[in-house]
């Protein structure tokens, strides 16, 4: 019997069942996926042998799965047997791809599934392409060198032996072995054969590198960016990385292996989200922020650092609000698994990260309470209590793939309270009451059960809920919207409409009335303010509002003529926290009322 | 409109989760775009399978009922599936499992049910390179129309689903092959954004959706001059090209036209700017909109 690893694609957890059962007994490896989505990200991370895939699934038809895959170079020679309600006669429509090997019928026996599944093993001309020769010549070359490397320290043991005295065994050798020294020998010596991997580092990288004589580059691809910094922290080098996220690149400052200083070198995304209150710029001028954010892609050097030189930024806050950010943008990246990365050593950092870098810690499951602030509604034994509950949900059962989650009432108001990693938000902006949990799974991008462990804690903290324990939010509960927008026809009267038609309708509130915007704000306490930048004032109301500290829930939106996109950056750093660009989609008002 | 029992057609009703008036509403809705249309949950047996099967969703379902999937494993495959669901949906029509599910609410008015049909019918664009798409053609991210004088004014959609509409140089005539041609507007596979470029010829470029504020957009007179812009695309968009310029009088018009006929979707809005550019200058109407 051959013995190889198998993926079976299919949504049914009694065909998955059968299949489980079927390779029971068998050297066979089996893994599942219940969507075409999770299915394709798993062949190619991880090519398998066989495929075994159903002819119709949640996401996708059977035969844009099989199309997919005979497009990556990965995945396209891994034999295809395809499992139909329909039988034999749809094999035509598979024909085309050479991988293609056999159609079954559903429901089928485990013997025919078997014979179908070593037969296409068996029958595959060219299986070692399945596998490509390079790719293990260098898991194998890094195994060597991994192993070289280990072996001289470990030859040590002996004679730290004779040193160990009374010392408890377990932190004496963790310390000896897992010294910088040694952690930097590791990553020098698995550096080359990452480097191997990444095709084309991107232009800034290289050229960092090139002026630094620096130290080593690769991909990361099937762990974490958080698992990477680790490594560096354990290495204690001192430098600064470079990531690369889909064409962005952020930098990461380590001096002694602490991470001390985050940056990146978009402006716009240094900005974005919720900025620290003192982070809030009211009186800059766009001369000066221009040129802050021309440093800032520059070199990456963040603008406050900029607008302090210039004596436009309080340089005694400098400090916690690089912190801050950087705190952000980490936990923005930890849970990503693509990326470029090139590290730097540097014998010294630049001036004002020696100034001030301060440590800035980064944990996977930070979904919790920021550690030096009560920033967060309730009392300290509210959080304590919600911080068991997360604890908690880390044993409790999974969610069910077909459980319905939406967001609790009053959502936008606790979700300030939280710190949350990339993973986690990308799993809540998915939680959209209609997909259930498992599609949501699916999206994310993460592993499959490692999304739906979000979505556990997620509800744990309770800032989601399942539809079967929803207290559905009342009319009268309902904060409004407040808008003040010149244009009535198009605009404000057709969102009031649409903001009639949602299950649970929300007033829309116009300001353009109002003597006193701030006390109208205070009154109604909205959930959000929606200011069209181009009326003279928006500013100063926007500021007026995040001054008042009762009025910190209230999102303010700037609204802005396409003409004047230009701004979005100025008006980011003027308070608002989010901008939208005319002519705006509705999508992004309803992710407002969330 | 040919209803029969047990015949080969293009449109298959299955009509478990549908009451007696709205079945008789879909027949003459179906009737009206010449569908040929056949009832019940049969098998197809050795009959051509439909090209899209319709049915209803109950009140506060949120997933396709299983029958119906198993209905469409075993006898059609590769059909679309269009939900008439009862309850007032935000989004008026809502496409999902890569085109193939669209959900629109009987709320949203007879006009756009048949628009959906009729763009759930139209043909699967040319498996070719880049080759020109003449018609109305229906890809998994987007429908397009094109219609009037096909030299000036060209939709090409290539095999990865990128689509491309191109404004060819008047003087070069129609010997120029599509490399050639400017690009007015490219929506990428994605359809996550629509890439508009501004050549110095007479055009007019609108975007427009229930789904945005304000609904009708004249990129010409917002983007015009800037180069290239890109714009964030998002499902229910529909965007609209006509050349040469529009006459005085339809150019005026035009926003009310498109805000009045954006309900209806892309082929609303296709058939009324046609109709409206017999009367004016116009040669080529061009129509694609996001699913």
């Amino acid at each position: 019997m051959a013995a190889g690893r198998l993926l079976v694609i299919d949504d049914s957890p009694t065909v998955r069942k059968l299949v489980e059962l079927s390779f029971a007994n068998s050297p066979w490896h089996v893994e599942f996926a219940a969507s075409g989505g999770q299915a394709l990200a798993a062949a190619r991370r991880s090519p398998p042998d066989v495929i075994l895939l159903d002819f119709v699934l949640p996401d996708m038809r059977g035969i844009d799965v099989c199309e997919a895959l005979s497009k990556d170079s990965r995945t396209s020679r891994i034999p295809i047997v395809v499992m139909t309600g329909k039988g034999p006669e749809v094999a035509h429509a598979f024909r085309a791809f050479p991988a293609f090997q056999c159609a079954i019928g559903k429901p089928a026996t485990s013997a025919v599934i078997l014979e179908a599944i070593e037969a296409a093993f068996v029958k595959t001309p060219n299986k070692d392409l399945v596998r490509p020769g390079p790719t293990l010549q260098r898991r194998e070359a890094a195994a060597k060198a991994l192993y070289l490397t280990l072996r001289e320290a470990l030859a040590q043991i002996p004679a730290w032996m004779a040193e160990l005295g009374v010392q408890a065994p377990a932190p004496y050798f963790a310390k000896k072995l897992l010294s910088p020294e040694l952690m930097g020998r590791i990553l020098s010596t698995l550096a080359p054969f990452t480097s191997e991997q990444t095709s084309a580092p991107s232009a800034g990288v290289a050229t960092s590198l090139e002026q630094a004589n620096a130290s080593f580059q690769g991909s990361i691809k099937g762990w974490t960016v958080g698992g990477l910094i680790t490594f560096l922290e354990a290495s204690g080098r001192t430098g600064e990385l470079q990531l690369n996220l889909s064409g962005e690149t952020q930098l990461i400052y380590l001096r002694a292996g602490e991470v001390i200083l985050v940056s990146t070198r978009e402006p716009t995304r240094y900005l974005r989200g919720a900025l620290p209150p003192q982070a809030r710029l009211h009186s800059v001028s766009r001369e000066l922020m221009d040129l802050a954010e021309r440093e800032q892609r520059a070199t990456g050097t963040p603008v406050f650092v900029t607008l302090s030189a210039q004596g436009a930024f309080a340089p005694a806050l400098l400090t916690d609000v690089l912190r801050a950010i950087g705190r952000r943008l980490l936990l923005d990246v930890v849970d990503v698994t693509e990326a470029k990365f090139a590290f730097v050593d540097l014998p010294h950092l630049p001036a004002y990260v020696e100034a001030h870098g301060r440590h800035v810690s980064f944990a996977r499951n930070t979904l919790s309470f920021g550690d030096d602030e009560e920033r967060g509604p309730g009392s300290l034994s509210e959080q304590q209590r919600l911080l068991m509950r997360m604890r908690e949900a880390a044993t409790t059962a999974l969610p069910n793939a077909d459980d319905v989650y939406t967001r609790v009432p009053g959502f936008s108001g606790r979700v300030q309270a939280f710190e949350m990693t990339g993973a986690e938000r990308r799993v809540l902006s998915l939680v959209d009451g209609i997909s259930p949990a498992g599609q949501i799974a699916a999206r994310s991008g993460l592993p499959f059960e490692e999304a739906l462990a979000t979505i556990a804690r997620l509800g744990a903290v309770n800032l989601i809920h399942s539809r079967g324990a929803t207290q559905a939010e009342s009319p009268g509960s309902s904060r409004p919207l407040m808008i003040l927008e010149p244009d009535a026809d198009g605009f404000k009267t057709p969102l009031a409409s649409l903001l009639e038609k949602r299950a649970v309708p929300v007033r829309l509130v116009d300001l353009s009335g109002e003597s006193d915007v701030l006390a109208a704000v205070r009154r109604e306490h909205p959930r959000a303010v929606i200011l069209n930048a181009a009326i003279g004032g928006s500013l100063d109301t926007a500021k007026r509002v995040r001054e008042s500290s009762e009025l910190s829930e209230v999102l303010l939106v700037a609204l802005i003529e396409p003409q004047m996109a230009d701004r979005t950056s100025e008006l980011l750093a003027a308070g608002f926290d989010t901008t939208l660009v005319k002519p705006i989609v509705y999508s992004d008002i309803e992710r407002l009322l969330h | 409109m040919s209803s029969s029992w047990g015949q080969g057609a293009e449109l298959r009703i299955l009509p478990e989760r549908l009451a007696d008036d709205r079945l008789s509403e879909l027949q003459a809705i179906c009737s009206a775009i010449g569908a040929s249309v056949l009832i019940g949950d049969d098998a197809v047996g050795n009959a051509l399978p439909p090209r899209v099967a319709v049915t209803g969703l109950g009140r506060g379902a949120r997933r396709v009922p299983q029958q119906v999937i198993q209905w469409l494993d075993e006898n059609a495959p590769e059909a679309c599936l269009l939900l008439l669901c009862e309850e007032p949906l935000i989004r008026s029509s809502v496409t999902r499992s890569e085109g193939r599910v669209t959900l629109v609410a009987w709320g949203s008015g007879r006009e756009l049910i048949r628009s959906r049909l009729r763009m759930l019918l139209s043909e699967p664009p040319p498996a070719e390179s880049d080759e020109r798409v003449q018609g109305e053609t229906l890809a998994r991210r987007c429908w397009t129309a094109c219609a009037g004088d096909r030299r000036s004014l060209t939709l090409h959609c290539d095999p990865e689903g990128n689509t491309r509409l191109a404004l060819t140089i008047a003087d070069a005539g129609a010997t120029r092959t599509p490399s050639d041609s400017r690009a007015l507007l490219r929506l990428p596979s994605s359809a996550d954004a629509w890439h508009v470029d501004w050549p110095a010829l007479p055009h007019t470029v609108w975007l427009l959706s229930t789904q945005r504020l304000p609904t009708a957009t004249d990129l010409g007179a917002v983007h015009g001059g800037k180069g290239s812009v890109v714009v964030r695309a998002a499902p229910g968009d529909v965007a609209l090209a006509v050349t040469p310029a529009l006459g005085e009088q339809l150019a005026r018009d035009l926003g009310q036209l498109l805000e009045s006929n954006a309900a209806g979707g892309g082929p609303a809005v296709f058939d009324a700017v046609t109709r409206a550019a017999r009367t004016s200058q116009a040669s080529s109407v061009a129509v694609v909109e996001v699913r």
